[in-house]
């Protein structure tokens, strides 16, 4: 479904230029659980933005579905985002001016063709079990409830493929936990997802491991069934 | 407590904003010192002389029957009649004059006083030369302001200097006994030559006013008491002036305070609380504006006063922190604001015909006012944050992921008033499209007659010329190119002579007061007024059309005529005696001094206030020479080059009066339209600044705001908003206030301008037309606004807006 080919991205400031994304090459096939791992600043998060489109490489080819997305126009790229890909944060980004239901809503704000917008929402909320704080606004629920929300958002537009920038980690290990549950049956009913993780037995949770250094990729492992 | 050290450096953090902030308050501020200036000038009108509270006017009045009474000169002896009545009583009388005054071998026209010694204990205006206590008891005494005294003496010492004042057709040679300041421009009553009243001046002469009687008291219990006593005064002294057979006429006798005789007409008090409240209202919006800003940025700060609780800061010290801050804020826009009035004041005098001045020591020093104002700022926009913010709990915020502050509360708040500036600014620019419709509404109204290319030659009526030397400058005016025929009639545009009598009889039921005036013969055709019914005069087929003169006394009125005269009414007259069409009225009969029929019926002419309602009345013709001569001039082409021909042709023939004559348009203007006009600009321009000040205040917030919401706008284009989606978004949320700001100004500005309107009777209609141009002007503002930050907003790459905090 998706391969990154010789994907550079660097960052210029004014004096310094910075490497994020030093040649990468990806293939992930749909279906897939991959969790990217290593240390900080390894330029993973600059990986799944640029998986998500919402950074553009430096150099490099991104195919999607064989489409180049490196060469769409930017409202075209938000097009496809909107139908094809859901976001989670590890600091959920939550709006904090709508409420739960509203913010689940977004995700298919910007969507032209679905209708049954309310059922879609319903069901998203219910199949992630956050539909009783509908409500509620982002500040007056728990870490772990508004991280289910972002799921929620996330999935409410059917994506092709889920990116999940360290969902857990803003979350304690019982809320984590949930999280990495929900994740997990996500991708067990044909959810695509890449998932950024500091934590190794969440790692161990998806069906395959990279590992990343200086941004490269240095390892990438199928998880031994 | 370092409190510059934080308005520093809030302002170097954000500089944009700063100046954004600061700059609304200060315009706001500057705008309300204007507008504080000019209510305060208007409002201590005759005010300003030491004692000038005590200072009343006898107010006399005149009513026929049932009509509106009239004011009408006081009694000559009307001082000497109290003092007799209440010893003690402190009065002097003024006839002020539009005369001529000869110095130095030149003639010229000067506003002068003919006054009672003791006038200078009531008006003490400072001496510069000479002495006023004694200068009037000698009967050839003069007193010049400053300005007049350069104006007509030699320079070097000016007492003993002699000057000739031309009154009516006597002249009487003074010697300057006393030089005064030039008195305050707010004054009712400003001579700038002052002679003594003599006994056989204190009766109407050409170019006066009659006598004005002024009256001084020590305090306001006395001048109550007068108030009473003058009840029965016409009992206990009955004018034989007013006793006529007839009878039907009243005069009342009561004193008004002098300072209350400025903002007499009810629509000049309007004004002046308008512009008064307009400069409150550009306040209020900088400080909205301003508590808005520090609102929003007081969610931001959460965390800090969370921390400073967190290490022992108490809440009153907090509230005082951000008091102190606001306070610190207020000052500088204060000054700035100071700064700007100085620089507009001279724009403003210019616009609005004023002549406003900054003072900043003495008991009308502007420090004290603006101290004022800085501090109801500062308060007022340091205490809200300053309340709300030091009440968080600071576990609360700390432990938030976001930035709790005000929250939902905060921007319902915030909204609100954004909604409540821009129904202000929205109704204030109705306000001002209205008021200047209005204004050249007026200027182009149907007066009855062809205004344009019409000159009146005022100094034509100068009592100094005589019959052979007016026919001779009549018939050099008709000679000049461009003049195509010249009229003289008693009434003329913005006045003239006239009577008033009692009109009924004849084969008509109704009794109503008709105003006379008389016209020469060829008035109709040079006025090119619109006959509606019968005909015009035409002495030569029918000589009743020639009147034996009518005086423009009162006194006059009841002298009954022998002979039936013929009158040509105006379509008010017909329609006040009842008459269904014009046509109706044609050869009936009326009564008033003397009997009359109605030969034919004109539009009405307004020579009075184009403001007003023409009221009834009736033309008659006389010989040229029995009524006050005003000469009217029709010509082609350019006014200005005609009048400059009609003056040469005045100097060869009249060089010792001084000529006087306008193009009745400009006449106009001055004497009906130019308040109204300069107004409307002082209006415009408070109202331009207001909406300035509110543009600013939503500058800032869209920039605010906008800076508030960068990753919420990553957040949304992560889930697929385009741009343009961003924009919408963006500029549809500031809308949103807008509109609703509509709802409420519409009906705000219509009930104010229909009010406005009665005032007038030819006004334009409320059209729609404004109040939607106000809301299309306001909502383009607003998108202008907002747009560059929301476009720069919609254009940052999603992922740097998420790393955004
Ligand atoms: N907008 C930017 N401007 C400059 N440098 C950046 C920018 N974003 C990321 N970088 C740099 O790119 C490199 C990769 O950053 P990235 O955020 O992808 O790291 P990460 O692996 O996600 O780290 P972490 O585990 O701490 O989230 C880092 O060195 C970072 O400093
Ligand atoms: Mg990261």
């Amino acid at each position: 479904m998706i391969e990154l080919q010789a994907i550079e991205r660097r960052y210029r400031s004014d004096e310094v230029e910075t490497t994020a994304l030093a040649g990468i090459d990806l293939a992930i096939a749909e279906g897939e659980f991959v969790a990217i791992m290593g240390p900080s600043g390894c330029g993973k998060s600059t990986l799944l933005n640029t998986l998500g489109t919402i950074d553009r490489p430096t150099s490099g080819q991104y195919l999607f579905g064989g489409r180049d997305l490196a060469q769409l126009p930017e409202s075209d790229l938000a097009q496809f985002r909107a139908a094809s890909l859901g976001f989670v944060f590890q600091s959920f980004n939550l709006i904090d001016e709508l409420t739960i239901e509203e913010n689940v809503a977004l995700g298919l704000a910007y969507r032209k063709d679905v209708s049954d917008r309310k059922a879609r929402v319903a069901a998203a909320m219910d199949r992630i079990g956050i539909a009783h704080r509908a409500r509620h606004f982002p500040h007056q629920l728990s870490g772990g409830q508004q991280q289910r929300a972002a799921i929620a958002r996330a999935i409410v537009g059917d994506p092709k493929l889920i990116l999940a920038d360290e969902p857990t980690g803003n979350l304690d290990t019982a809320n984590g936990e949930q999280v990495m549950n929900i994740l997990t049956t996500l991708n067990d009913s044909g959810s695509t997802i890449v998932m950024v993780t500091h934590s190794p037995s969440h790692a161990d949770m998806a069906k395959r491991r990279i590992d990343m250094l200086d941004g490269r990729i240095v390892a990438s492992a199928m998880r031994a069934l | 407590m370092n409190v510059a050290a934080t308005l520093y450096r809030s302002f170097s953090r954000h500089p944009q904003f700063a100046l954004i902030n600061l700059g609304g308050l200060a315009l706001g501020i500057a705008v309300f010192l204007v507008l504080f200036l000019f209510v305060r000038f208007e409002t201590s009108f005759d005010n300003v002389l030491p004692g000038a509270d005590k200072v009343w006017v006898v107010d006399r009045k005149l009513q026929f029957g049932e009509a509106e009474p009239v004011g009408i000169p006081s009694r000559v002896d009307m001082v000497d009649l109290l003092q007799a009545d209440y010893p003690g009583t402190q009065g002097a009388r003024l006839v002020a004059a539009d005369a001529t005054v000869k110095a130095r071998g030149q003639a010229a026209k000067e506003q002068i006083g003919l006054v009672d010694p003791a006038w200078f204990d009531l008006f003490p205006v400072p001496v510069f030369a000479g002495d006023t206590g004694s200068a009037l008891s000698r009967p050839d005494g003069a007193v010049l302001t400053r300005s007049a005294a350069a104006k007509h003496l030699r320079p070097g010492d000016p007492i003993g200097q002699t000057i000739t004042l031309v009154l009516g057709t006597e002249e009487r040679v003074l010697r300057v006994a006393a030089v005064i300041e030039d008195m305050p421009v707010a004054m009712t009553y400003r001579p700038q030559v002052m002679a003594r009243l003599m006994p056989d001046q204190e009766t109407f002469f050409e170019g006066s006013s009659g006598v004005t009687t002024f009256l001084k008291f020590t305090d306001q219990a006395s001048a109550a008491a007068m108030q009473r006593n003058l009840k029965g005064f016409n009992a206990r002294h009955p004018d034989p002036n007013f006793q006529g057979p007839d009878n039907f006429m009243t005069v009342t006798e009561a004193i008004v305070p002098l300072a209350s005789l400025h903002l007499k007409d009810p629509r000049d008090g309007l004004v002046v609380a308008t512009l008064g409240a307009l400069g409150l209202i550009a306040l209020g919006l900088a400080i909205i504006n301003y508590v808005n800003l520090a609102t929003a940025r007081a969610d931001l700060r959460a965390r800090e006063v969370a921390l400073r609780k967190v290490v022992g800061a108490s809440r009153t010290s907090l509230i005082i922190r951000f008091l102190a801050e606001a306070l610190a804020a207020a000052v500088l826009a204060g000054i700035a604001g100071l700064a700007l009035a100085e620089l507009a004041l001279p724009f403003v005098n210019a616009a609005g015909g004023l002549s406003l001045e900054i003072e900043y020591v003495g008991a009308r020093g502007i420090l004290a006012p603006l101290a004022a104002v800085i501090l109801v700022t500062g308060v007022a926009a340091g205490a809200y944050p300053a309340f709300v913010l030091s009440r968080f709990q600071p576990a609360a915020v700390l432990s938030s992921n976001r930035s709790p502050g005000t929250g939902r509360r905060g921007a319902i708040l915030r909204t609100l008033l954004v909604v409540i500036q821009f129904a202000l600014a929205i109704a204030l620019v109705i306000c001002t499209t209205v008021l200047f419709a209005q204004a050249r509404h007026l200027q182009s109204v149907d007066l009855g007659y062809q205004r344009d290319g019409l000159i009146m030659v005022s100094s034509f009526a100068d009592p100094n010329l005589d019959p052979a030397q007016r026919s001779a400058i009549r018939r050099a005016i008709e000679a000049l190119p461009g003049v195509t025929g010249t009229a003289i009639s008693g009434v003329v545009p913005t006045g003239g002579s006239y009577s008033i009598s009692k009109s009924s009889g004849g084969d008509i039921p109704a009794e109503i007061d008709l105003l006379e005036g008389t016209v020469g013969r060829s008035f109709a055709d040079v006025y090119q007024v619109r006959l509606l019914a019968g005909r015009l005069f035409d002495p030569g087929r029918f000589p009743a059309d020639l009147s034996v003169p009518i005086e423009a006394a009162v006194e006059d009125s009841d002298t009954t005529k022998p002979t039936k005269r013929n009158l040509v009414i105006n379509r008010a007259a017909a329609t006040a005696l009842g008459f269904a069409t014009p046509q109706d009225a044609v050869g009936k009969e009326l009564k008033a001094a003397g009997t009359f029929a109605i030969i034919g019926v004109i539009e009405d002419i307004n020579f009075a206030d184009p403001t007003v309602a023409v009221k009834p009345f009736a033309y008659a013709l006389a010989n040229e020479g029995d009524f006050p001569p005003n000469l009217t001039v029709r010509h082609s082409g350019n006014a200005e080059a005609v009048l400059q021909r009609i003056e040469a042709v005045w100097q060869q023939r009249a060089a010792g009066v001084p000529f006087a004559g306008n193009s009745v348009n400009a006449l106009l203007y001055k004497s009906y339209l130019e308040g109204d006009v300069q107004r409307s600009r002082l209006f415009a321009f408070g109202t331009v600044l207001a909406v300035i000040v509110g543009a600013l205040g939503l500058y800032g917030l869209a920039a605010f705001n906008t800076a508030r919401r960068v990753r919420e706008i990553g957040i949304r284009k992560s889930l697929g908003a385009s741009s343009g989606a961003i924009v919408r978004l963006l500029i549809g949320q500031f809308l949103r206030p807008v509109l609703i700001a509509n709802v409420i100004a519409w009906p705000l500005a219509w009930l104010a301008m229909r009010e406005w309107l009665s005032g007038f009777s030819e006004r334009i209609a409320l059209s729609p037309v404004y109040f939607i141009a106000a809301s299309v002007l306001a909502i383009a503002i607003a998108v202008i606004t907002v747009l560059a930050h929301s476009l720069r907003a919609s254009r940052i790459a999603p992922a740097e807006a998420l790393r955004h905090d």
